[in-house]
């Protein structure tokens, strides 16, 4: 099949996909529920209709960048594929899109990609970074890191749980952070800002933060981990890009996309415009993703990205709306429990669609998360798990919960399969094992998270 | 051959299976399983290998990679399977614990801690929060209930594997809920069940050390509380001067080897000095007692101490029992040795067996407490006992 041939056919399957309803896909047993779609979302019907359609058609893994004919179909579908994420995510098509591994690998080669100027580099400059004390580990490990090798300054800003001010909020603390640093005599060359979080779905004022500072003056770099928005909230990364922001980084796998794919989109206007900073590559040695990200693409996986990104592009604000009042749902459903406490804020405009952590007063979070996955129930305690220790949640400790609050976490977060049935199973199922779990005599009143004290300083 | 299986009502079959990654816990776990227990297997973390050291070779106790060979198992029979953080449960009643006896002189035996307060209680704890009450172990023990109808708790088949010393603080209410499904088989049979259902953890040796002590137990001692360990002086039951030492946390009663002195005789610890730092030495026969109190005991049977009673001891794991007399006195729970004299270290388990085998060969084991003190000599130690 000539190389033009190949590339109709795919993008045909694309549109005869995106017209499937998923509901044809949609029986399944009630046996197992699934609310740790923040962990990893169920594979998309398009996803799976894109690798049936193309898995049995290659004789030769073609690498896209080679000369050849194999290799041109292959660098063919990849370009569709960024084309499709683009549009998508509605930035500027001339903006550079590079596809990784995920999103951790997109958080380390931002990280690492803006701090790299000749001086740091050579350890003459010790510059200072700010980001936020909840970010994701793949943000604030390497900082952590960084920052323990004496090689920068790391300044933590602590969230809030408080919905309404959080962009005056946070403006303030970034701008004082900012201004203190000045004051030290430090030059700020990295600022990160995630979209959203993925313990509490909260979503953070990424647009007026980053507008605030370069109105101040901030020429550094700004970078913003999108992996929790992307598909799960009106995502206006084309305003992030116009306000300041130099990049992002976002994850396949939280979009219903197989894990080990993710992308990175560079805001190249920025660039052009004289501002921001030049990103150097994490990857070298090779001239993939013009040579912003070396190594023999991942091509299956973004060109299922890629589909499952054109077919969302319609649907995405109705399955945002209806994910949104099954999460609602759910508390709704839960709120009377005893002792439980919500961490979410239930305003639409502060959330993603589909998360919601939750306290249980006497219970250990990692006991419930074990008990329910007994049950038939899938969710977590937010909060990673390394060689078997529990950590606690930071979410909770960083906006002033105590030690066994933050011990005390669940996160459901729903997949874009949710449903009311299931919704109405799983906290039946909850109710249950909760009931069961909690100890006698302790009965205390639904409690509002916003009764939690803040400092409001940056840490 | 096949090995103990309660199941108190068909309904509830819900079984917790302690899994270490050892051979014997994969084997407790498969048996279950086949005989229809709703096994979850659960290896407990209690211990940070990555960031604390410890036993690093293959053949070692809990390590992450040990948890991976449990985690094997219950993927081939397709059961849940957990990791239960026991950190600082561990941390507080085994390991601090563990330092502190050193620290007085005495010789601790961690794995009675641990059986006690993290295993058998703990996770016992964890596992009613989980809905289930039944705890398994690969044990060699044997629990059942004794001709008069009530459960007691006695010795394996494989006597020399027995464990029950070690299980001796298990409360008497939960020994119906308290599972050990290798009971009645032998090592062999047990490597052997394994090997039959194509398992290669049949294969896989057996750990003797604690669990969490990487070097010697002097090392361990020293790197955690360096400022609490003191030199000091050997002295001689006389009160002569012999030399010196660099801390009593690395002597143990009836020692030997390892104290850079010589003398006319062979000379051996037999008393150890917490306070004044000092370690005494003498011969062989200085180094026994038969005579030591108690602390806390737990009865597995209706509290015996109405009145004086006879029963055989064991004073440390790899020893005979030995007929003693236990009585309750103004001081404490005396035991008497009535065969003669033995080294005896307070730290060390004491645990008490039935005078008569049952039919089968089986060791009803009716307590256990802490050796205190004996009223003759400082703090005794002797070398810890092996554990599983």
């Amino acid at each position: 099949m000539s190389g033009a041939n190949f590339i109709r056919v795919g993008w045909e399957l694309s549109l005869e996909v995106r017209n499937t309803p998923p509901e044809g896909l949609m029986d399944r047993s009630m046996e197992r529920i699934f609310f740790d779609a923040n962990a990893g979302s169920r594979l998309r019907p398009e996803g799976i209709a894109a690798l049936s359609f193309l898995l049995p058609q290659f004789e030769r893994y073609g690498n896209p960048s080679s000369v050849h004919r194999e290799g041109r179909e292959a660098r063919a579908l990849l370009s569709i594929a960024r084309k499709h994420v683009l549009s998508f995510l509605e930035v500027p098509q001339s903006s550079e899109l590079f596809f990784t591994s995920g999103g951790t690998e997109g958080c380390n080669a931002l990280v690492h990609g803006y701090l790299n100027s000749e001086e740091f580099l050579s350890d003459k400059t010790i510059p200072h970074v700010i980001c936020l004390s909840v970010e994701h580990p793949a943000i604030l490990e390497p900082l952590n890191l960084l920052s323990r090798e004496g090689k920068i300054q790391l300044t933590l800003v602590r969230p809030t749980p408080l919905g309404e001010q959080a962009a005056d909020y946070y403006t303030g603390c970034f701008l004082r952070a900012l201004d203190e640093a000045v004051e030290r005599g430090v030059d700020t060359q990295l600022i990160c800002l995630m979209a959203a979080h993925n313990e509490s779905g909260v979503i953070f004022p990424v647009v007026e933060v980053v507008r605030a500072l370069r109105q101040a003056g901030y020429q550094g770099a700004f970078i913003s981990d999108v992996a929790q928005l992307v598909g799960k909230a009106e995502l206006s990364l084309r305003e992030m890009f116009e306000s300041g922001v130099d990049a992002v980084a976002l994850s396949g796998a939280k979009l219903g996309a197989p894990g080990g794919i993710g992308a990175v989109v560079l805001n190249t206007a920025c660039v052009a415009q004289g501002g921001c900073r030049r990103f150097r590559p994490l990857l070298a040695g090779g001239a993939q993703e013009n040579w912003l990200r070396a190594g023999t693409e991942n091509f299956l996986g973004a060109v299922v990205l890629g589909t499952i990104c054109e077919s969302l592009t319609e649907r995405l604000a109705a399955e945002i709306k209806k994910r949104s009042e099954l999460t609602e749902l759910l508390w709704s459903e839960l709120n009377d429990i005893p002792g439980i406490i919500c961490y979410t804020p239930m305003s639409v405009k502060e959330r993603v669609c589909n998360t919601l952590l939750v306290g249980f007063n006497g219970i250990r979070g990692d006991d419930l998360v074990v008990a329910l996955d007994l049950e038939g129930v899938a969710c977590s305690t937010g909060s990673a798990c390394a060689s078997g220790r529990q950590e606690p949640s930071r979410w909770v400790q960083e906006i002033g919960g105590s030690a066994v609050e933050a011990r005390s976490v669940v996160r459901f977060s729903l997949d874009w399969d949710a449903t009311n049935q299931i919704v109405s199973e799983a906290s039946k199922r909850i109710r249950q094992v909760v009931t069961r779990m909690q100890p006698m005599h302790i009965k205390h009143a639904y409690q509002d998270a916003s009764n939690i004290q803040l400092t409001g300083e940056p840490a | 051959m096949c090995a103990q299986a309660i199941l108190q009502s068909d309904k509830d079959t819900r079984t917790l299976v302690a899994m270490s990654g050892g051979v014997d816990s994969a084997a407790a776990a498969v048996l279950l399983h086949e005989q229809g227990h709703e096994v979850v297997g659960v290896s407990m973390q209690v211990w940070d290998y990555r960031q604390n050291g410890g036993s690093a070779g293959r053949a070692t106790c809990c390590a992450p990679s040990d948890f991976d060979d449990a985690r094997k198992i219950a993927d081939r029979f397709r059961f849940p399977f957990y990791v239960f953080d026991f950190e600082q449960s561990f941390s507080a009643n085994v390991i601090e614990p563990f330092i502190e006896s050193y620290l007085r002189g005495e010789t601790p035996n961690p794995c009675i801690d641990c059986n006690r307060y993290v295993k058998f209680a703990e996770l016992r704890a964890r596992a009613s929060q989980l809905g289930f009450s039944r705890i398994a172990t690969g044990h060699y023990a044997r629990v059942r209930r004794g001709a008069d109808g009530a459960w007691g708790l006695y010795t394996a088949r494989d006597v020399s594997k027995d464990q029950s010393y070690f299980l001796a603080h298990i409360k008497r209410e939960e020994l119906p809920e308290t599972i050990f499904p290798l009971g009645e088989l032998t090592k062999p049979e047990v490597r052997a069940l394994l090997r039959e259902r194509g398992l290669e953890i049949a294969e896989k040796s057996e750990s003797q050390d604690i669990c969490f002590v990487g070097g010697t137990v002097g090392e361990f001692v020293a790197k955690h509380r360096a400022s609490e360990t003191h030199p000091g002086k050997f002295v001689s039951e006389s009160g002569e001067e012999l030399g010196e030492h660099d801390g009593i946390h690395q002597f143990t009663i009836g020692q030997r080897r390892g104290l850079g002195v010589s003398g006319k005789e062979r000379l051996y610890v037999v008393g150890i000095d917490s306070e004044n730092h000092q370690v005494k030495l003498g011969n062989k026969e200085s180094a026994a007692s038969d005579e030591f109190y108690l602390r806390e005991v737990n009865w597995l049977i209706p509290n015996p101490l109405e009145s004086t009673f006879k029963a055989l001891v064991k004073v440390r794991y790899r020893s005979e029992g030995l007929p003693c007399e236990i009585s309750q006195t103004e001081c404490g729970i005396r035991v008497r040795l009535l065969g003669g004299k033995t080294p005896v270290s307070p730290g060390q388990g004491a645990v008490f067996y039935a005078l008569e085998l049952e039919e089968d060969g089986a060791r009803q084991v009716l307590g256990g407490g802490t050796i205190h003190k004996s009223p003759d000599r400082e703090s005794s130690a002797y070398e810890v006992g092996l554990c599983a």
